[in-house]
């Protein structure tokens, strides 16, 4: 057993989640132990690994409490001189603080930083403050508290009253409500119940659930324990896919303490009521995230969804009444009943309440995970939160919602972010991944992209969406590789609406969306390159060439070696020609070229 | 409960789903992946309708009828829909032929070969004219593929016995994957891979043959498209004639559809209307009628000794030389080995004539010491009233399953397919070898269990006096125990064996033998003559006297009486084959060189009624007609005198027919039973 709390004059918080250990965060902690036994001050200062931080872009990241000093891309070798001057002489180190990017001065302190400062905790709420594979510092934070509010002050039905008043969504990307969901699976005569996290986070460039089960483990079991209460249910199964190994070791560990400590079993702080709780870890696809499919899953078939209705809350697991929710919702779940349904319904819109967790990635300066109220505009997350676009790039386009969302364009950066508003605008809050793209952005590109992943992913169950993916797809790449013609928008568009409305699943129905929503903000792209054969951004191959200006080029022979099929020729001193015939475009020479001389320009359209 | 389609009110009880009613109500809403056997998949999505008030549109099979539901089926948006889905099946479906406009005029003046490797178009796949995909294309009418055609890579594959696969005429509406589990229990067809690499296959993509497959033929019957084949049939045209028999391969008596086309049989599907099997089969009665009825060991011919030698003769000489040497026999002289894979109309003559006509010393058949035969003498001994009749469909409502020593995948597989279906409904199965006593059967009460045995349990050391035990117990406990014997016609040989009376005392030792309709190997001994009537070359044939060739069961109208006491009328599928003669055609000629009289019949149906008359528990047989269901065997007539006890004969194979060793014989069998 660690020593209490108290004992320590500070406490050094290192960052663990997946992000920061890629970086280091573990040799980082290892040295910092090191350095702080062999100063003598293992008795005073406490070094603890935390859930994910948020600030993914700057790790690893290493917090000093009680003053709240942010440290980030520490090195093993910064360790010493960290020690001595924080440690010893409480002087904190400007140099290894986060510099915004318009800023010149260091910001000393978490609280005041723009990334943090604008966000609102609920979810996340334990995040860089608690070690996950301890109960004890999660209890220490009110953990706990509202299972026993639950168990002890609240009827099933009291729960599922508040769960409602609270007007909780389901932050897997649909947002049913959530009490809703509950109340049906209540009313179900069969038995038993089970319950499910879904916890199969596919999304590329998403990781919102990984960070709330690999930061706080113990909020998605206690909200599963409160739900279990309220429908009746005795089993649960938290379904993490295979691909976050921390996850389902903290969740594994955080699942054994909850038993240790009466709190999921038999007889639950002596309330005589029964749930536990078992990880089962993902088959590898896409697909199982879709609720029937994810259940097929655990029940050890293929991840094949199948035909609603009936819902999993009549008929679910093992043909039984099931109640399945996305890690996030779950995690919501303690802190609305320990704090009560009116103070999360005060936050967010009208329709939307509470917060939303969403990863924060692209062409973005702060990448990382990011809480906020409901009814937040685009702009605050992208600029306030976000510090805009790097390299002085304009912002073009943010995708929302995966490859089942669409892109919005910068005409929408006020638009308000809750569930009603992103579905008008074409797109889906899903599971909260959000891509921001610069100006050098191909938004035919990007649709391709997803598109691909889509068809790719598909389970290949129902033909609209196993073929009619592909078909989209193929027209597509014809765009990009400047094949296409003017009847090809309405083929997609027509193709777009049967995969739409003829799919089976959520992933058939949401596929046509990145384009839809592309063609629907960003048409003169896609005339560009039927039309002009042209790529505005400079992206596609097919329709760009690299040259090198002969006023600009100085001859350094730089971009003549990297060229790996030799189709630049020029000697020392002398102007390089790039061969085009020879040319696969894959911008090397482009890349070399030193920035003060710029000679290497890409080009595009009919010359 | 009411709702209306298309502005039709249509009243419903139960939950049937709305396909189910559009179909009894006459509205056509086409479809690709649902099958009555199958639990919905709402895979293919051409059977989208629109249901007033709700959001989205909904696969017609999977959406249960309520209550109040408006239901458009044919909207201009639905139409769309369905048209544009099913474009996009044709693109990864050769689909040159369904679109050509030609296509009407096609048969008329193509001149192409039918037999071609690769497919590429309905004219010459072996699903044409049968084709679930040909029939929406032309309901819903496209008229072009607005995509390049796709098709899937890979080549037919040919390394199974029995069936190709073609997997470029697949349209991956699952049907063979969910037969295969969801009925059969096998599993051995899978979906592998994703999104639009997606293919039906086996795992590791190994062959059928190492995948565990029985060769039921069932992912072959429920394919839509000719991606499953059988090999034997896929350059055949469609049959003209479909005729239902009953499958006499073994004792469960399925109901098989015979096609034939110019006289030739083409092959044989299961009977949907299969009052035991409902479209289910197994390798033998799907694959091997053809082969059965067209072997080359058949006998063409009636045969007569000369010389040492069997040499081909007319009918005459040989029911005249036999009648002759007959004649000069007295009673007692003769003893006769009857089939039981012979119809009840052919036992019921053959019995009449060795005991009325020839006053036979021992009349012997395998019903004596079958499993049925077993059970029946407990009961009699015990004087319970118990009946041996029970129904397939109990099987598939038991809640405890006991089997005892029969692999049923290979000897009884429609048992097996019930047994599936019990496990998946939650029921508790027991598989014990066949040296299992009382003390293996872990019963409870309050759980009555459906104990199954067959020959393997009687075969094995001590088998009758287990079986006795096995009986007490599970009768204490409230159970059932079921014989199985493997034979078509053990039951029928059982009732009308014990109308007769087992014939005069024999003499020393039989002066001839009278066999009829195949027999494991009897010695000659002292016997002067021996007389073989039967459908193969077998060894008893081949070292007989006088050979008569007898029909097939397909070739011949005939009652069979199965496993459950089921008694079917087997129809004529097919012309006999050279010379053969039905069994009860070849003793009545016998029987009137002789001289005898009662032996007049004409058809099959006289016999019957004959039966019905003399044996009272086969008196269900009178009417004309018992198709459909069948009729069951009479509870109440159980014979007076034991019917066991002397050894039975040595069961031949499950796969014997009459003494053509199937699995011996075909190699396609020979390599599953080989594995």
């Amino acid at each position: 057993m660690t020593a209490p709390l108290s004992r320590y004059r500070s406490h050094v918080l290192i960052c663990a989640g997946t992000g920061c250990v890629a970086c280091g965060a573990f040799a980082l902690k290892e040295a910092l132990e090191e350095e702080i036994a062999r100063r003598g001050l293992g008795g005073e200062i406490l070094v603890a690994a935390t859930g994910c931080n948020g600030f993914c872009e700057s790790g690893p990241i290493v917090m000093v409490q009680p003053e709240g000093i942010f440290y980030q891309r520490l090195k093993v070798e910064d360790v010493p001189f960290l020690v001595e001057e924080h440690l010893i002489k409480g002087r904190p180190v400007r140099k290894f603080m986060y510099v915004p990017p318009a800023g010149e001065s260091p910001v000393p302190r978490i609280a005041d930083i723009g990334f943090f400062k604008h966000q609102r905790l609920i979810v996340l709420r334990n995040r860089g403050r608690i070690d996950p594979e301890r109960i004890e510092e999660y209890i220490a934070f009110e953990g706990y508290e509202g299972l026993g509010k639950a168990l002890t002050g609240l009827t099933p039905d009291g729960i599922i009253a508040e769960v409602k008043a609270a007007g909780l969504r389901g932050r897997g990307g649909a947002g049913f409500p959530t009490g809703l969901k509950w109340d049906f699976c209540r009313a179900e005569a069969a038995s038993p119940k089970y319950l499910i996290c879904n916890g199969d986070e596919g999304d590329p460039g998403a990781f919102m659930d990984r960070s709330v089960l690999e930061a706080d483990p113990h909020a998605v079991i206690e909200g599963m324990v409160i739900g279990a209460r309220a429908v009746g249910a005795e089993r649960g199964f938290v379904y993490i896919r295979d691909e976050y190994p921390l996850a389902v070791r903290r969740m594994e560990i955080a699942i054994r303490q909850a038993r240790d400590y009466g709190l999921l079993g038999k007889d639950i702080l002596g309330s005589d009521f029964d749930f536990d709780l078992e990880v089962v870890r993902g088959a590898g696809a896409f697909v199982s995230g879709e609720e029937t499919a994810l259940i097929a899953s655990i029940e050890g078939r293929r991840a094949f969804p199948r035909q609603r209705p009936p819902y999993p809350s009549r008929h679910g697991l093992w043909g039984k009444p099931t109640v399945i929710n996305n890690v996030e919702t779950w995690a919501n779940v303690p802190s609305i009943i320990r704090r009560g349904a009116a103070w999360f319904s005060g936050l967010g819109t009208a329709k939307s309440k509470g917060t939303k967790v969403f990863s924060l990635v692209g062409k973005i300066a702060n990448t990382g995970l990011v809480e906020v109220p409901m009814g937040i505009s685009l702009r605050e997350i992208v600029f306030d939160i976000g510090g805009g676009i790097p390299g002085g790039r304009a912002f073009k386009a943010v995708q929302i919602g995966g490859p089942s969302g669409g892109c919005l364009p910068a005409g929408l950066l006020d638009l308000p972010v809750d569930y009603e508003s992103l579905t008008q605008a074409g797109t889906i809050m899903g599971s909260g991944g959000m891509i921001v793209m610069d100006e050098d952005t191909c938004m035919v590109d990007i649709a391709l992209y997803f598109l691909r992943f889509a068809q790719e992913e598909s389970c290949g169950k129902c033909v609209p969406c196993r073929n009619g993916t592909r078909e989209m797809a193929d027209i597509l790449a014809r765009i990009v590789a400047g094949e296409g013609v003017d009847e090809d928008l309405a083929r997609l568009e027509n193709l777009a609406m049967t995969v739409r409305k003829a799919s089976l699943c959520g992933l058939g129905q949401t596929a046509p969306n990145p384009v839809l929503s592309t063609l629907r903000y960003f048409r003169d792209e896609y005339l560009a390159h039927i039309r002009d054969r042209a790529c505005p951004a400079l992206v596609c191959k097919g329709l760009i060439t690299f040259f090198i200006e002969p006023e600009k080029c100085v001859g350094c022979l730089l971009c003549k070696k990297e060229c790996p099929v030799e189709a630049i020729s020029g000697e020392r001193k002398k102007v390089h020609v790039i061969d085009q015939v020879a040319c696969i475009k894959c911008g090397a020479c482009y890349r070399v070229c030193p920035p003060k001389i710029r000679a290497v320009t890409k080009a595009t359209g009919k010359p | 409960m009411k709702l209306t389609i298309d502005g039709r009110a249509i009243a419903f009880e139960g939950t049937p789903t709305i396909l189910d009613l559009a179909r009894a109500a006459g509205i056509a809403v086409p479809s690709l992946c649902d099958h009555p056997r199958l639990e919905p998949f709402a895979a293919c999505r051409i059977c989208l309708i629109e249901i007033v008030g709700r959001k989205g549109l909904s696969p017609a099979c999977s959406t249960p009828a309520e209550d109040g539901m408006d239901v458009l089926t044919a909207t201009p948006e639905l139409q769309d829909i369905r048209r544009r889905t099913l474009e996009l099946i044709l693109a990864e479906h050769p689909s040159s032929c369904l679109i050509c406009i030609e296509k009407s005029s096609c048969d008329e003046y193509k001149s192409t070969l039918h037999k071609t490797g690769e497919i590429n178009g309905c004219v010459f796949c072996p699903a044409n004219g049968r084709c679930a995909l040909q029939r929406v294309v032309e309901e819903i009418g496209v008229e072009r593929v607005p995509f390049p055609s796709k098709r899937r890579p890979g080549e037919i594959r040919r390394d199974d016995p029995f069936i190709d696969r073609d997997n470029s005429l697949c349209i991956l509406c699952g049907r063979c994957v969910r037969i295969c589990e969801e009925v059969r229990g096998a599993c051995v067809l899978t979906f592998v891979g994703r999104g639009s690499e997606s293919v039906v296959g086996t795992a590791m993509d190994r062959r059928l043959l190492d995948s565990g497959c029985q060769y039921c033929g069932a992912c072959v019957d429920v394919c839509p498209t000719g991606s499953l084949s059988e090999r034997a049939v896929r350059y055949e045209r469609l049959p003209e004639t479909e005729l239902a028999a009953i499958c006499a391969f073994c004792g469960q008596g399925c109901g098989l559809k015979v096609g034939t086309r110019g006289g030739r049989v083409i092959g044989a599907v299961p009977d949907p209307e299969g009052a035991v099997n409902r479209g289910q089969a197994c390798v033998r009665g799907r694959f091997l009628v053809k082969f059965a009825i067209d072997h080359p060991d058949r006998i063409r011919r009636p045969m007569i000794r000369k010389n040492g030698l069997l040499e081909e003769t007319a009918w005459e000489e040989a029911l005249a030389t036999a009648a002759e040497r007959l004649a000069a026999l007295g009673p007692g002289d003769v003893a006769a080995f009857f089939s039981g894979q012979i119809s009840c109309e052919d036992l019921f003559v053959l019995h009449k004539f060795a005991d009325a006509a020839l006053g036979s010393g021992r009349i012997d058949g395998p019903w004596a010491g079958s499993a049925a035969a077993e059970l029946k003498e407990i009961f009699r001994a015990k004087g319970t009233a118990a009946s041996l009749n029970f129904r397939i469909d109990d099987i598939g409502e038991a809640k405890t399953i006991v089997l005892i020593g029969e692999d049923v995948a290979v000897t009884q597989p429609i048992v097996g397919v019930a047994i599936n279906q019990a496990s998946r409904k939650g029921a508790e199965v027991v598989v014990l070898g066949p040296e299992s006593g009382p003390s293996e059967l872990k019963l409870e009460v309050g759980k009555p269990a459906l104990i199954l045995f067959g020959p393997e349990l009687l075969g094995a050391p001590g088998g009758r006096s287990r079986l006795k035990r096995i009986l007490d117990k599970a009768v204490a406990f409230g159970g059932r125990v079921i014989a199985m014997d493997r034979e078509a016609n053990i039951r029928g040989g059982l009732e009308i064996s014990a109308a007769f009376s087992s014939g005069t005392k024999p003499r020393r030792g039989p002066r001839a033998l009278y066999i009829a309709g195949g027999y494991p190997k009897i010695e000659r001994g002292a016997a002067e003559i021996v007389i073989v009537q039967g459908s193969y070359m077998d060894e008893n044939a081949s070292s007989a006297d006088i050979v008569f060739p007898e029909t097939t069961s397909f070739e011949a109208d005939g009652t069979f009486i199965n496993v459950e006491g089921r008694a079917q009328l087997s129809r004529q599928a097919a012309e006999p084959r050279a010379e053969a003669r039905p069994g009860w055609a070849i003793v009545a000629g016998l029987a009137e060189k002789m001289g005898r009289a009662g032996f007049g019949y004409s058809s099959a149906a006289d016999i019957r009624e004959e039966i019905a008359r003399t044996v009272p528990s086969l008196s269900g047989l009178a009417a004309d007609e018992f198709r459909g269901e069948g009729v069951f065997v009479g509870e109440k007539a159980a014979p007076e005198k034991p019917v066991t006890g002397h050894d039975a004969p040595v069961p031949r194979g499950v796969d014997d027919y009459k003494g053509l060793d199937m699995a011996r014989t075909n190699k396609s069998l020979r390599l599953i039973r080989g594995r």
